[in-house]
């Protein structure tokens, strides 16, 4: 796999992020990979470092508040609050109705983390076996 | 291994980590904008904490089980589940959040109709009398909040300083609408409380500014 292969490779991370709605890292990991003279070594580790912090910031985060709105935020029906929804509002114009974005609905990114780390160390496997041949 | 190989892998690793329903992910809010939402209800729910605990006061959702925020801020929709705040069993106030509250000075112009941009702005969690709806007045308004999940910078002072100065005029020691927390008197009238959630330890810096014209600077970290 040569470095282009891996600036390819990272871009086509960067497009599944982008088009799952964490279109944040595209242009972030994108440009960092661009500029590193060492992308292979470079990109492995960005990418175990993007996904890291995708899976822990915000599961830590929403349980934290559940656990604090649940106690101090009672419901009319007396149970504790089960969700956090973002409705998606654009200024005066609500929107009422339409799209309601589940922050509990977010994925584990606990899997696609571990897979991305075992896919990395293969490549680094494979790119240290080519350069010792 | 081939650079199609490992796209593939990544491909299916995306595909198993967000299931069948792409489309749900691709739903989901970029990870700044979770942060910032998290942190509005994290606020919400310290502030009903401490309106329990130090005021005797509860707070119950209006409707459902589920805690819900709006992306952008508008005028007060009361189709929405708000936050009712009692005391002995009666609604004494409600606490919404992404409220558009109209400016002291555009009621020093006669409210003139309709309201441009600059006749309002955005406050992440406000607290108001009951059946408020529409455009929240400033003179309505008993606590203002802005939520950071940033850092907290010297511009994001001024910022505050302008919204204090559009919510009250300065006036000393005027009973708010609370025994001792937020604050039981204010420099300020209407004597709005006025405060700013941050995850910042260094917001804490601006505090003699603030506690001059009645803003408080509470250091709240997700912890």
């Amino acid at each position: 796999v040569t470095s282009e292969d891996h600036r390819a490779i990272v871009e086509h991370v960067a497009t599944q992020l982008s088009a799952h709605g964490l279109a944040f890292v595209h242009t972030d990991a994108v440009s960092r990979a661009r500029r590193s003279e060492r992308s292979r070594d470079y990109c492995v580790v960005y990418l175990r470092a993007v996904a890291d912090q995708l899976a822990f910031r915000s599961r830590r985060a929403f349980q934290h508040t559940l656990a604090l709105a649940g106690e101090y935020i009672g419901t009319p029906s007396g149970l504790r609050i089960d969700d956090v929804v973002v409705t998606v509002t654009s200024g005066e114009s609500d929107l009422i109705g339409g799209d309601r974005v589940s922050l509990q609905s977010a994925p584990d990114l606990s899997v696609l983390v571990s897979t991305l780390r075992a896919l990395a160390e293969d490549v680094e496997r494979d790119g240290s076996a080519e350069s010792r041949s | 291994m081939t650079a199609a190989e490992a796209k593939r892998r990544i491909s299916r690793a995306f595909g198993k980590a967000f299931g069948p329903g792409a489309a749900q992910a691709g739903g989901l809010l970029a990870l700044g904008d979770v942060l910032g939402k998290l942190y509005e209800a994290y606020v919400l729910a310290a502030i009903a904490r401490d309106l329990r605990t130090k005021e005797g006061l509860t707070a119950t959702l209006s409707t459902g089980t589920k805690l819900c925020l709006k992306t952008g801020g508008g005028p007060i929709n009361r189709t929405y589940p708000h936050i009712d705040i009692q005391y002995q069993g009666t609604t004494v106030a409600e606490l919404w959040t992404d409220v558009f509250v109209t400016t002291m000075s555009w009621a020093r112009r006669g409210r003139p109709t309709p309201c441009q941009a600059c006749d309002y702005h955005e406050l992440d969690v406000v607290m108001v009398p009951p059946d408020t709806t529409g455009l929240a007045a400033h003179d309505c308004v008993l606590i203002a909040v802005e939520c950071k999940a940033t850092s907290y910078e010297k511009h994001l002072l001024r910022q505050i300083l302008g919204v204090r100065r559009e919510l009250s005029l300065l006036r000393d020691g005027v009973a708010t609408s609370f025994c001792s927390w937020p604050r039981a008197y204010v420099p300020a009238l209407p004597p709005s409380c006025l405060m700013v959630y941050s995850t910042d330890p260094a917001v804490s810096q601006w505090g003699p500014a603030g506690d001059a014209f009645g803003i408080d600077f509470v250091h709240c970290p997700i912890v």
